[in-house]
């Protein structure tokens, strides 16, 4: 009886050992995808990696449950994702924090080039923002990383032809937002 | 194998290196050392967490046990109180002679029966209910204030102050009713007749 919990528990640890091990392989190549998608929603470095970091203990939580595990950088992005939005939809200072941390884009450019560049930036922003939720995470990921549509599809779990129709419906609406 | 060509995310060529360039970033170094210590700290708490769980579940089982127990123990006695109190409120309700009012405090009259001695028994016992573990007080046979009266007419007795009578010595007729001594009545002694043909001695027929 000893024997057979001792073996059971050295199973469980070996078990444990494992998915600890897969766990922090898929720590190290998708924690910079997690923090990209929160910071495409918040625009927050230090909010964007606290809604990553919890992103990823959640996916820690479920990754014993988690059957296909090369569905984990799919699920990581929609818990991302998801969590952003509501941490975003309860941050009410979040203009400000907008207004204040539009990200610096060329280094090499300077002076009026660099305010120019940061305008077209908010503009760019913003005009993601006003996209419906389905479209804007298409933007993000397509703009991320380089991702090509299968990627993207295989992320957000949907058909590629799905992914090419809401870019180009997404396109199309950020050039009128943008003219 | 197809070659992978990325995706022109949003309106122009200018936009789409600007949200390229703006999604370029990367955490601070530290960031996935606290996701680490996040985890970790999440592991730990999570093992943590059975154990007390499951003494604080053991603890209120066994408390409910406990308390139980002593809620039946105590019902228990009490019940078997209650019935042999009914008992006796059966037995009082059908003898007649326990309607009487002469029951002493933990004395009573026995049961007359004709030509039989009155006597005064001890009470029948009441089947007590086993007390309860905090009901442990001896039981009070003499109040108190009885047993100072009754020092201090002991004591003035033995002064004098106090003369009391010889107890009167009592018996109960037929019916029960106590009744005092009757004083006994000796008949005279009639002398004894002689016989026929016997001389008898006169006192004083030999001076003659």
């Amino acid at each position: 009886m000893h024997d057979t919990v001792e073996r059971l528990s050295e199973g469980l640890l070996i078990e444990d050992d494992a998915l600890d091990r897969e766990f922090e392989a898929r720590l190290v190549e998708s924690s910079t995808l997690a923090f990209r998608v929160a910071y495409s929603v918040l625009r927050h470095r230090q909010d964007a990696e606290d809604v990553a970091q919890e992103a990823l203990v959640r996916a820690h939580r479920g990754f014993r449950r988690l059957r296909d595990r090369t569905r984990f950088r799919a699920w990581l992005v929609r818990t991302a994702w998801r969590l952003a939005l509501d941490f975003r939809r309860g941050e009410r200072r979040r203009i400000a924090r907008e207004q204040a941390s539009v990200p610096p884009v060329a280094t090499r450019e300077s002076g009026e080039e660099a305010v120019i560049a940061n305008e077209r930036v908010g503009r760019l922003w913003r005009a993601i923002d006003d996209l419906p939720e389905k479209l804007r995470i298409v933007v993000v990921l397509a703009a991320m990383e380089g991702h090509d549509v299968q990627e993207v599809a295989g992320l957000l779990g949907v058909p590629p032809g799905t992914v090419k129709w809401r870019l180009f419906s997404a396109r199309q609406i950020l050039t009128e937002s943008l003219r | 194998m197809t070659a992978r060509a990325p995706v022109p995310p949003a309106g122009s060529d200018g936009d789409l290196q600007a949200l390229r360039d703006a999604l370029a970033l990367t955490p601070s170094p530290e960031f996935v050392a606290r996701v680490r210590e996040r985890v970790r700290f999440e592991q730990v708490r999570a093992a943590s967490g059975w154990w007390p769980k499951l003494a604080v579940a053991g603890a209120a089982v066994g408390l409910a046990v406990i308390v139980g127990l002593a809620v039946w123990t105590g019902q228990a006695p009490r019940q078997r109180a209650g019935q042999a109190s009914d008992r006796r409120a059966r037995t009082a309700t059908t003898s007649p002679e326990s309607a009487g009012s002469d029951r002493v405090r933990g004395f009573s009259r026995a049961p007359h029966t004709p030509g039989s001695r009155s006597t005064v028994r001890r009470a029948e016992a009441a089947p007590r209910s086993r007390p309860l573990r905090a009901e442990r007080t001896p039981e009070v046979l003499v109040p108190d204030d009885e047993r100072h009266a009754l020092d201090r007419l002991l004591l003035a007795m033995r002064q004098g102050r106090v003369v009391v009578p010889a107890p009167r010595q009592v018996l109960e007729d037929e019916n029960g009713q106590m009744l005092a001594l009757r004083p006994i009545e000796i008949p005279l002694i009639r002398p004894i007749e002689p016989l026929p043909g016997m001389a008898v001695e006169r006192p004083g027929s030999k001076e003659r």
